[in-house]
Parts: structure tokens; C-alpha cells; sequence
């Protein structure tokens, strides 16, 4: 009875562990599939989430800075160079409220209005592949993973359109063929400017 | 027990495998959530740092429409210097009935009052619940400590503050270099240090309007009793600002305009338009005007204006160039600056066939100014005219007729606004009988004025009556109405505009 016993037991094992092999591989293979298209959605949604994240604010920085600029012009470089008046009573690079006070506007010489003494200068430009906002020389990267800069040749006296390319963050797509970049554009009015001509 | 052992082991084996993949699927499905979550959070505080600027643009939009129709619903005055942070006025503050003075700031929160409709600002925007987060505003508008302009205007102050809940946790955002830029209140707010009930954005616009003179050029013709028009003439209108309404700043009939409004406070009997094309409106009080099929805007009754008499300048002795008194003949006027220009005071100008009068500029390329009374008549004839350089404005006072005949007047900028003829008195007459075109503008309303020749007559008129005819027409320079020669207040527009980013 213990021989017929095992000799049953140990066919049913042999069938048992390779069904269990089998059916361990498909529930494997496609926990694995799973994890990894799980894993790759992820990368994905955080890519979009990153890229519109520096999109926005690199586009919210510039439409900030050109609306309230005296000028604005471009170089070489293509670095967008936009002069701010000095507002406030000091640390205009970088004004807090605990540290910068606003001043009291008054008429200049031609009868425009001036605020304190002195402007402050903006600097936009790409920096390998880093994009940069620098104030009065102090460099600080405002967004990263960025291809190219341009700002559009226009009439600089009223408004200021510009495009930055940012390379791809998550590079997987389901046919063949290299993934393109995101080129954000934005124009925008120089409000302070238009004011005062 | 051996069998039964290894069955025991492999179910065991099964159930560790099982239990362990369950958790590596449940921590990433848990990180995914998490990083959705704080994705979102960072959309919704990038959203909120957007709303937060239109609340505050709208406050401004509040402001100059109370400043532009004197309405003031909802504003309250409050005596004191503007503060840093959001006012609180007393229980019962004074409503505001006009604009603030010196040491006062008129006051608003939170509210878009109706009379904003009409400047299309957002009357919804206290607004709350899914995706429409609450954006509350606050707004003052002060002098700002401005002097009077040289019109003897005030320019004023506003500045506007408009504060967006950001909906989510209180968490800080996730795009790291998001922080320096939006500055989202989580638990306090940056300003006043007081705990926020939850995460807001903040932002702050200050703005500096100036007063637009009210120009009295609003219409082509502005008249005190009839109009008569036949001939095959036109009234229509352009615009010398507008390259799209004009070419090189002067009148182009292929970018015809239909703003060649035409008015009259007093129509007589004999006011008649012969079914002449008069592209604009008409308004009149009095008797109807006869024969205007082919008016192409609308004609209303009544008209009602009060139009002031043209006046003599208040000169005392000393304060023209007495070394001419007269022009009759070929003669150079040169002009000098917006601050001393040339003054003349003149018996007469005539210029008769052969001679030109020269009205120059003062050679350093700018533009120059003349101002010329003359208190006999305006005279061109002939062959004879008088010639203006492109930089130079003038403005005369005359205090009889005034005749622009023959070759008339040679505007060379093509701007009515340069040429600036005021006719004092009443019962006096002007024609213009020439064959080239006349550009400028003649505020003359006690003067009987008549537009013939052939010629075309580019800017605007005042007069008491107007009768056009022998194929002239008049064509109405819209930039007239946008570059007032009055001390009136007009409108208020932006002067300066600036983003507090503290």
C-alpha cells in the first residue's frame, strides 16, 4: 500500500510540478509584462508631468518678466535680455517680501512714469542643456532637458514671441521611428513698455 | 509523513511567492498614486498662480472702468496712505462718490460690480467647486503721490491683488523649481504671516493710469444749424494712424472707412443732402434733414451738445514776435520748440497768386511748433499758398474770414492734426474753394462754412453751417478722436504696469 501509495504520489508530483511550472511561467510572464507596462506608464506620466511642469513655468517666467519690462531685446546668442525698473527700495535681483519695499512712482523728465533709480537685467538663454534666467548675473536654471532657444525676429518695441524645444523624457513609443521633442511657443505683450510710448 | 511533508512545503513556497509579488505590485501601484497625486497637486497650484492673475488684472479692469464712468458701486474712501496688505476699514466706512484725493485711497474687495459688464470683465468670478476654485480680489486706487500732469490732470494709483486656493493637500510641489516662481501660500500667508485655511496663490499687479485728454474731434462735421450737401461729393473717413485705413498716412478711398458722422445741434429748414453719399451716422435736432437715402449709417434726432465758442488767445503785449505783423505776400515763418514756440500776431495773411508762405521747422528735427492770431482774415489765392513743413504744428486764431482758394495749403506731414485753424467770432465765413486738398481742422463755430472746388477737405470741422458742393468731398481722420487737443479728462490708460513678485 506505501509502495502503490508513493508510486501514485510521486506521478501525481511530476504532473502536478510541471503544471504548476507552467502555469507559474504564465502567471510569471504576465505579472512581469504587467509590472513592466505598470513601470513604463509610470515613467511615462511622471515624463509628461516633468515636461509641462518646466514647459509652464519657463513659459510663465518670461510672460511675467516681458509684461512688466522696459525693453527687451535679443542677441547673437539668442539670449532674450528684458530690463525691469527697479521697484523696490533694494534686493530688486531678487525682492522679498521681508527684505524689498515698494517705492512711490513719480513722473521723469519727459513726464513718463519712473519708479526708484536704476533697472534691473534679465537674461534668458540655453545653457547645454539647461535653460537659464539670470538676474543682474546671478544664473539660475529654470528648466532642464532643453534643446533649443529662439526668439523669433519681430518688433521688439511691442511684443516678444519665443519658442524653446525640450527633448523627449520618455523615449518608448509602440512603432518605430525616433520621438520628437516638445516646442513650446509664446508671444507676449510688453504691457509696461506699450504704456509708456 | 515524508509525502504529506513535501505537499505541506510547496504550498507554503506558493504562498510566499504569492504574498511577496502582491506587495511589489501594491508599492507600485501605491508610488504611482503617489506621484499622480502630487502631479496633480502641482497642476492645481500652477492653475491656481494663473487665476490668481486674472482675479487681479480683472481688479484693475474694476478700477479704470469706476475712474472712466465715474460709478462707484461698492468702493469705499478711506482717509490714510494706502498699507502694504489688505486694508481693513472701519465698520462703517464712507462710500466712495469719486475718485480719491491726495490723502485718501478708495477701497474695493471681493465683489465685481455690474457696471464692469460692459468692459467685459468676468462677473462670475468669485466662483467655487470642482475645477472652479475661489479667487477673491482686493483693490485701491490712490494719487499714488503723483503732482498734476501738465494738463493738470491726476494720474492715480491702483493696485490690485487677486488670491487663488490652490485645491489639493497642503503639499509642496513636486516640480521643485516651481517653488521660487509661484510662492504658494501652504499654511501662512508670505505677506501678513497669518495662517491660510488652505494652500493659496497670491498675486499682486500695480498699475499707473494716466488722463487721456478728451478730444472735441469725436465726428467729421459738428454743426450749430444747416447742413446742405450736392454735387456728387462724399463724407466718409479714415484713419492716418492706421496703415490698414490709410496709405502713408494719407486718405485712400480703396481703404474707405464709414465713420464720417456728421451732427447738428440746430437743423433748419433748408437742411439738405441731396442723396449725397455720406458714409456714417447722422444726428440732428430741429428740422429733418432732407434727401438722405444714401446715408449709410443711421440718422437719429435728437442731437444735443453743448460747443463751446472758439477764443482768442490770452497773449499780453511781449509775448509774439513783433517784427511781422502782417504776411501778405511771399514770406518764411520758422517755428520753435513745444515749450517756447514762435508766436506771431498778424493784421492779415494774404497770399495771393505767385507767393508761398513758408511755415519751417526749426532745423533741429524735431517737431516745431507756430501759433499765429490773426485778427483780420486768412487768405489764399491763386497761384499762391502756404507751404508747412512735415515736423511743424501750427496753430492759428483768426478772427474773420477765412478763405483757402487756388492751390490753398500745403500740408506736406498729411497729419490734421498739425494744422489747427480756430475761428473766432461770429458771422464770419470760411471757404474752401480749392482744387488740392485741404488736411487740418477748423473749429470755427460761429462761421458759415462752404467746401467746394473740387477739392477734398482731410481732418475735421466745427462750424455753425456747412454747405459742400461742386463734386468736394470730406473725408473725417478717426485719428483725431485719439489725439485730443483738450485739458478735458477723456479716458484713463495704463501708464505703467508692474507685477509685485515679493
Amino acid at each position: 500500500m506505501n509502495l502503490s501509495t508513493g508510486r501514485s504520489a510521486s506521478g501525481l508530483t511530476l504532473v502536478e510540478m510541471l503544471m504548476t511550472m507552467a502555469s507559474s511561467s504564465i502567471v510569471l510572464a504576465a505579472l512581469i509584462i504587467g509590472g513592466v507596462a505598470l513601470q513604463r506608464s509610470f515613467a511615462a506620466m511622471e515624463g509628461y508631468s516633468i515636461a509641462q511642469g518646466d514647459q509652464l513655468r519657463v513659459s510663465d517666467y518670461i510672460s511675467m518678466d516681458v509684461r512688466r519690462a522696459l525693453t527687451a531685446s535679443v542677441d547673437n546668442n539668442n539670449a532674450l535680455t528684458v530690463i525691469i525698473p527697479n521697484y523696490y527700495d533694494a534686493n530688486n535681483d531678487n525682492p522679498k517680501w521681508s527684505n524689498a519695499h515698494a517705492i512711490a512712482p513719480s513722473f521723469d523728465a519727459n513726464g513718463a512714469i519712473k519708479y526708484g533709480g536704476g533697472t534691473t537685467t534679465i537674461k534668458y538663454y540655453q545653457l547645454a542643456s539647461n535653460f537659464i534666467r539670470e538676474v543682474n548675473g546671478t544664473a539660475n536654471i529654470i528648466a532642464r532637458n532643453v534643446t533649443s532657444f529662439t526668439v523669433s525676429p519681430q518688433d521688439l518695441t511691442s511684443s516678444v514671441s519665443c519658442s524653446i524645444t525640450f527633448a523627449p523624457t520618455f523615449t518608448y513609443l509602440p512603432g518605430p521611428g525616433p520621438v520628437s521633442g516638445t516646442t513650446v511657443y509664446s508671444n507676449t505683450f510688453l504691457r509696461n513698455a506699450i504704456a509708456r510710448q | 509523513m515524508k509525502t504529506s511533508s513535501k505537499a505541506f512545503r510547496q504550498h507554503g513556497s506558493v504562498l510566499v511567492v504569492s504574498l511577496l509579488t502582491i506587495t511589489i505590485l501594491t508599492a507600485i501601484c501605491v508610488t504611482s498614486l503617489y506621484i499622480a497625486s502630487q502631479n496633480a497637486n502641482a497642476a492645481a497650484q500652477a492653475a491656481s498662480w494663473q487665476q490668481a492673475l486674472s482675479g487681479a488684472e480683472s481688479a484693475v479692469d474694476q478700477a479704470i472702468a469706476s475712474l472712466n464712468t465715474g460709478t462707484w458701486t461698492n468702493w469705499v474712501t478711506i482717509t490714510g496712505s494706502v498699507p502694504n496688505l489688505q486694508p481693513q476699514p472701519s465698520p462703517s466706512p464712507a462710500a466712495a462718490t469719486g475718485p480719491p484725493a491726495s490723502n485718501q485711497y478708495n477701497y474695493i474687495s471681493s465683489s465685481i460690480a455690474p457696471q464692469s459688464a460692459q468692459y467685459n470683465v468676468n462677473n462670475e468670478i468669485t466662483s467655487a467647486g470642482e475645477g472652479s476654485p475661489l479667487v477673491s480680489i482686493w483693490t485701491t486706487i490712490d494719487t499714488g503721490g503723483l503732482p498734476l500732469d501738465s494738463n493738470g490732470n491726476q494720474w492715480y494709483r491702483i493696485r490690485a491683488t487677486g488670491t487663488a486656493a490652490a485645491v489639493g493637500p497642503v503639499r509642496i510641489s513636486n516640480q521643485r523649481l516651481d517653488n521660487d516662481l509661484r510662492k504658494i501660500g501652504l499654511r501662512f500667508d508670505r505677506k501678513t504671516n497669518n495662517a491660510v485655511a488652505s494652500p493659496q496663490a497670491t498675486r499682486t499687479i500695480e498699475v499707473v493710469v494716466q488722463a487721456l485728454a478728451q478730444s472735441i474731434w469725436v465726428r467729421g462735421i459738428t454743426l450749430k444749424g444747416n447742413i446742405t450737401m450736392s454735387g456728387g461729393g462724399l463724407v466718409d473717413s479714415f484713419n492716418s494712424s492706421d496703415p490698414f485705413k490709410s496709405t502713408n498716412g494719407f486718405y485712400d478711398a480703396t481703404k474707405r472707412q464709414s465713420h464720417g458722422d456728421m451732427a447738428t445741434t440746430t437743423s433748419g429748414t433748408n437742411s439738405n443732402l441731396n442723396n449725397t453719399y455720406v458714409y456714417g451716422s447722422i444726428a440732428y435736432s430741429g428740422s429733418a434733414i432732407k434727401n438722405t437715402t444714401n446715408v449709410q449709417g443711421s440718422v437719429s434726432t435728437p442731437f444735443n451738445a453743448t460747443i463751446p465758442a472758439a477764443s482768442d488767445p490770452g497773449w499780453t503785449s511781449g509775448m509774439w514776435d513783433s517784427s511781422v505783423s502782417q504776411v501778405n505776400g511771399t514770406a518764411t515763418l520758422t517755428a520753435g520748440t513745444k515749450a517756447a514756440p514762435t508766436r506771431y500776431k498778424l493784421s492779415q495773411l494774404t497770399v495771393s497768386g505767385g507767393n508761398v508762405l513758408t511755415l519751417a521747422n526749426d532745423g533741429s528735427g524735431n517737431d516745431s511748433y507756430i501759433e499765429i492770431w490773426v485778427t483780420g482774415k486768412l487768405t489764399t489765392s491763386g497761384s499762391g499758398y502756404i507751404t508747412q513743413d512735415p515736423k511743424v504744428h501750427i496753430t492759428y486764431w483768426v478772427d474773420n474770414d477765412i478763405t483757402l482758394s487756388g492751390n490753398s495749403y500745403l500740408n506736406q506731414a498729411g497729419l490734421a492734426q498739425n494744422v489747427v485753424i480756430n475761428g473766432v467770432g461770429t458771422g464770419h465765413k470760411i471757404t474752401d474753394s480749392g482744387t488740392a486738398a485741404f488736411v487740418g481742422v477748423i473749429n470755427a463755430p460761429g462761421f458759415d462754412a462752404t467746401i467746394s472746388g473740387g477739392g477734398s477737405y482731410n481732418g475735421a470741422l466745427i462750424a455753425n453751417s456747412l454747405n459742400i458742393s461742386g463734386g468736394s468731398s470730406l473725408h473725417y481722420d478717426e485719428a483725431l478722436n485719439t489725439n485730443g487737443t483738450s485739458t478735458a479728462i477723456g479716458n484713463y490708460a495704463f501708464a505703467s504696469w508692474f507685477e509685485d513678485t515679493r
